[in-house]
């Protein structure tokens, strides 16, 4: 059996987390800025505490892939959870991409904070939850679609007919 | 033909696809690039220290308990040589080997884990790494006060690591590690809508980490519930969902607990021909495994659970098997429990002759065995009671087996 001295195996590691580091980066720092909107500074800032987080259980991770991207979806999520979010979040899929002209209304333009908070609460709570994952915490119809356990194109009508409903909430309570 | 695409989870997998999608919307940071380098550097660093202090620390906290009394284990919170992230790793380690057997050395133990954590300067790691080392201590206590039914204290203890990762954005998997460990307390606690959301929570959170093994933990977890609540249509669904996840991921003692679980879903929803499948499937993959113990207590589960909805002959069959087993391996007190449990149904379906054998059997070996003398006298007024006969003995036989588990529960704990 060929004996590896310590300093040798530290090399190999200090080599393997370098290349971990650089292979992964960018791509973090990516999903973080395009398809979540992190500010570019706070997407590099999230991609490195990612990588912190990894070391401490270095050993128990199988694919690091997997792991280093739900990271940074969970890390991008939880950073909107900590800012709010008035923005909308890009998807990975066009054909979700583009806004419903007749509901956005609702999100950019509401005058009035408190009679919108109203017509959301008006809402059931599953309506709630879709809003939420949409608006809030950045998921992708696609994403939504697998978190309700329905096709994306459903996710979507969904999320209209939401958008629809907290709309005519918010005109029955009428700006004020 | 592969189908390449932008989907998150397909670039998780697909290294052409990562690449392109990061050139496709790489970030220029300009002015702040100068930053990365130093980030690496701390990255690296701390990478080196972690690696350096495992390798450090080989077998460090098994000594030291092994040449430290018990008694005087709250000491080492005070030992230079455990002042280390790697130290703190292995006493959840050894907190984790005792939480069953001896909860009270673990709870001294995690008492140690959490002072040596916190007392750790915070310019020892970066800040995250050290949250993490903190959360991680205060989770196994938790964990530990739970298994002592303290499940006040323990909601204390894991809202303590909840507190120590709040603010870090990376730390979701940590976080829905120590929000499993919150469900299960709140669980105990009776609060069962906090405790249903939570875990579904962390699911969803090891899903997207792709971590199989949490996934699969927090599945077994969600569908026992659900068993434990009668809810077996519901149960089962959890189960065989995780089935398909167990079989994927090449979990086979994992699998071989869902099979035997979808043997009691199976045997509640009277489909006995689909149970004896899921059981014999279940009991085969611990075998496989090498996990005897365990097959042999599916088999033991497997026949009590069939004998009471009335399936006496496979009922029966399975306890013969656990028997044997249990006495194979020189497990005295459970092979007695067993041949009690089949000797009360032999004398309730009449079998008295067969019944009255199998106690005398049951005496030999509880003497053979040398197991403590109230349980022995338990076991040989019974056998003399099967040779008078009468109208109570099935009762009788019941109260000796209860007060047989009354005597192994008092020596475990």
């Amino acid at each position: 059996m060929t004996a590896v001295s310590e300093s040798a195996l530290l090399q190999r590691d200090d080599q393997f987390f370098e290349e971990l580091y650089a292979e992964h980066f960018d791509f973090l720092v990516a999903v973080a800025a395009r398809k979540f909107r992190v500010p570019e500074g706070d997407a590099e800032a999230l991609a490195h505490e990612v990588f912190l987080s990894y070391l401490r259980k270095s050993g128990q991770v199988e694919n690091i892939h997997s792991w280093m991207l739900g990271a940074i979806c969970n890390a991008s999520r939880y950073y909107w959870r900590k800012n709010g979010r008035m923005v909308e979040p890009l998807d990975d899929d066009q054909a979700f991409e583009r806004p419903d002209p007749a509901t956005t209304r609702i999100l950019d333009s509401l005058p009035d904070q408190l009679a919108a908070r109203e017509a959301l609460e008006g809402l059931m709570p599953r309506d709630q939850e879709i809003l939420k994952m949409r608006y809030f915490e950045g998921f992708s119809i696609i994403e939504i679609g697998r978190r309700l356990g329905v096709k994306a194109k459903y996710a979507q009508k969904l999320l209209t007919k939401v958008l629809r409903r907290a709309e005519r909430n918010y005109r029955r309570k009428g700006t004020r | 033909m592969t189908a390449h695409s932008d989907d998150l989870l397909h670039i998780a997998s697909c290294r052409t696809c990562r690449d392109r999608f990061t050139a496709d919307n790489a970030v220029n940071l300009e002015a702040d690039r100068h930053r990365e380098p130093e980030r690496m550097r701390e990255f690296l660093e701390t990478a080196r220290r972690l690696e350096r202090e495992r390798e450090g620390v080989h077998d460090l906290v098994a000594r030291l308990l092994r040449t430290t009394p018990p008694a005087e284990w709250s000491t080492l919170a005070a030992s230079p040589e455990l002042r280390s992230n790697a130290a703190v790793d292995q006493l959840i380690e050894e907190i984790r080997n005792r939480v069953e057997r001896t909860p009270a050395q673990a709870l001294t133990l995690a008492g140690v884990a959490t002072s040596i954590a916190e007392a750790l300067p915070a310019s020892t790691y970066p800040a995250i790494v050290l949250a993490q080392l903190r959360a991680a201590a205060w989770k196994e206590r938790a964990n530990t006060l739970r298994y002592l039914s303290r499940c006040e204290d323990a909601l204390a203890a894991i809202e303590t690591a909840e507190t120590r990762l709040s603010g870090f954005a990376a730390a979701a998997f940590e976080r829905a590690v120590v929000h499993l460990v919150k469900a299960m307390v709140l669980h105990e606690l009776g609060r069962n809508p906090d405790a249903h959301e939570l875990l579904h929570a962390c699911r969803q959170v090891f899903a997207d980490h792709g971590d199989a093994k949490m996934l699969l933990c927090a599945g077994l977890i969600e569908g026992t519930w659900l068993y434990d609540a009668e809810e077996y249509p519901q149960a089962e669904k959890v189960f065989t969902e995780l089935h398909d996840l167990a079989a994927q991921a090449q979990d086979r003692e994992t699998l071989a607990r869902i099979e035997n679980n979808l043997g009691y879903c199976a045997t509640h929803a009277g489909d006995f021909r689909k149970a004896n499948i899921h059981f014999s499937n279940g009991i085969a993959l611990f075998v496989d495994i090498g996990a005897h113990a365990e097959a042999t207590r599916a088999e033991r589960g497997a026949g009590r659970m069939l004998l009471g909805k009335g399936q006496i002959n496979s009922g029966l069959a399975y306890l013969r098997n656990a028997r044997r087993a249990f006495i194979d391996r020189g497990l005295a007190e459970e092979a007695a429990l067993c041949g009690l449990e089949i000797v009360e149904v032999l004398v309730r379906r009449g079998d008295t002759d067969e019944a009255r054998n199998l106690t005398h059997q049951v005496y030999e070996e509880v003497t053979t065995a040398g197991l403590g003398h109230r349980a022995v006298a338990a076991v040989a007024r019974l056998n003399e009671q099967m040779v008078d006969g009468g109208s109570e003995i099935a009762l009788e036989v019941r109260n000796v087996h209860a007060f047989l588990e009354s005597l192994q529960e008092t020596a475990a704990t």
